[in-house]
């Protein structure tokens, strides 16, 4: 059986290295990556003209136009172009501009055998992700967030798998509900928030079955907010999992959108703020909440208040506000759609 | 419907995990049914007074709420208010059948014919 010929084209001032790379790799892949070199990216953009390149490798220190530059020009022009990054300067800062640019991968540059093998090992995994069944995700441009979103406000069931090198996890959505999430040790919100902070990997959505126990019960907003704010207060910034546009199509018809979230710490410091006109006011507005449900409690005692659901004939909105956090979500209804 | 108070209200207690319900006429007058000695009718009352001032919270809003929830770690507490001055509100137990079918009783009471 005839089998594809992936062509990966690297792209690196060090024209030595790009000798090493291409005879390495065409080795280790036995024929099955053409390999292409580039020592600028002018040459490189000629070179990616004919459409053939399925993955791109760049160096980061180049002259003129530095990989990171090229990485973001290349993703805006090749969307399914498959990117990562290589450097033997490895900062956080200089991975975290990799990934925003829309590479999948930043990897470490190495010149030993071993660590040539683990690198071809690596773009190999990047070079076989394609999507089975349902979609799947990777590092860029839909969030892992937000498929989670889509699917819990189309009141959907399904299975998010995770996977990046070290961790497997599942999220499971039941009718738009987070009932359970599993991720290494972890199950429950811990669990659920250490996915979501995870700085990359995969994911993909599958057909939902029943998981071995239920772990959470909160609205999704609260888990979702309580995780973003997890992260806020000192977790690694979370570099979205991208998706190909394509495959979202579905989702994307979802009948609600979310239109404003914010989430304060306790004494009104805004962690995040996405469509909210007057923060200042919806701080002060929940703050009123939390004092009209003390007041209920005083007449009826059901224990500490957890959160205040408002359905609008157009949506509805959910409400938090603890000692340590001020939550707030409103769900749009899209017209035509149910509230 | 000849007395809400007396045919509709009643039968708001029955589902497992209901507390206590309550409605207010347009006059403004209360009634209370209960079904828990932790909410006893002048509670449940007295909470429709104070459900009806915390519409305020509302008012900046661009939409009015069809109703609203306050859930805490032992019972929520729903209200819904209708165009022509009637409000209901129920105290129940979470996860429990009274809370399941919160929405649909909304519903009902929204269709009520009252007068």
């Amino acid at each position: 059986m005839k089998t594809t010929q992936h062509q990966v084209l690297f792209v690196d001032d060090d024209r030595e290295l790009l000798e090493a790379l291409s005879d390495m790799f065409t080795a280790l892949s036995e024929g099955s990556w053409k390999i292409q070199t580039a020592s600028s990216p002018d040459a490189a953009t000629e070179i990616l003209k004919a459409g053939d390149i399925k993955l791109l490798v760049v160096d980061v220190n180049m002259p003129v136009l530095d990989g990171i530059q090229f990485t973001d020009l290349m993703h805006r022009r090749y969307p399914a172009l498959k990117i990562a990054v290589m450097t033997s300067d490895v900062t956080e800062a200089k991975r975290a501009a990799a990934l925003e640019a829309g590479a999948e991968l930043f990897i470490e540059k190495t010149h030993s055998p071993e660590g040539m093998k683990a690198v071809f090992t690596m773009l190999g995994e990047l070079l076989n992700w394609s999507p089975r069944e349902g979609f799947q995700g990777m590092l860029r441009s839909v969030s892992l967030q937000d498929v989670i979103q889509m699917e819990c406000v189309g009141r959907n069931s399904s299975v998010i798998e995770i996977c990046n090198e070290h961790v497997l996890g599942r999220i499971y959505i039941e009718e738009g509900r987070i009932i359970h999430a599993a991720g290494g040790e972890l199950t429950g919100e811990r669990a659920l928030q250490k996915l979501l902070s995870l700085p990359g990997g995969s994911f993909e959505l599958v057909p939902f079955e029943a998981p071995p126990q239920q772990t959470m019960n909160a609205p999704w907003e609260i888990l979702l907010a309580e995780a973003t704010r997890k992260v806020g207060l000192g977790e690694p910034k979370l570099d979205g999992p991208q998706v190909d546009p394509a495959t979202l199509a579905p989702l994307t018809e979802a009948t609600q959108l979310v239109s404003e979230t914010l989430i304060c710490t306790g004494d009104g410091k805004p962690l995040y703020d996405v469509g909210c006109e007057q923060a200042q006011g919806r701080m002060q507005w929940l703050m009123a909440v939390a004092q009209q449900a003390a007041i209920f409690n005083g007449t009826v005692s059901l224990g500490p208040f957890d959160r205040l659901e408002i359905q609008y004939p157009e949506g509805r909105a959910v409400a938090q506000a603890r000692e340590d956090r001020l939550v707030y979500v409103h769900i749009a209804a899209k017209k035509g759609g149910p509230a | 419907m000849k007395d809400p108070v007396k045919e509709w209200l009643p039968q708001r207690v029955t589902a497992a995990g209901v507390l206590a319900c309550g409605l207010r006429r347009p006059n403004g007058k209360l009634a209370a049914q209960c079904a828990d000695a932790s909410c006893p009718p002048a509670a449940m009352e007295n909470l429709l007074r104070q459900l009806e001032g915390a519409r305020s919270l509302f008012a900046a809003e661009k939409q009015s709420p069809r109703w609203f929830t306050f859930s805490y770690e032992h019972g929520q507490i729903r209200f819904v208010a209708r165009p022509d001055g009637w409000h209901f509100a129920v105290v129940v137990r979470p996860e429990t059948d009274g809370a399941n079918v919160l929405d649909a009783l909304c519903e009902e009471f929204l269709q009520l014919p009252l007068k």
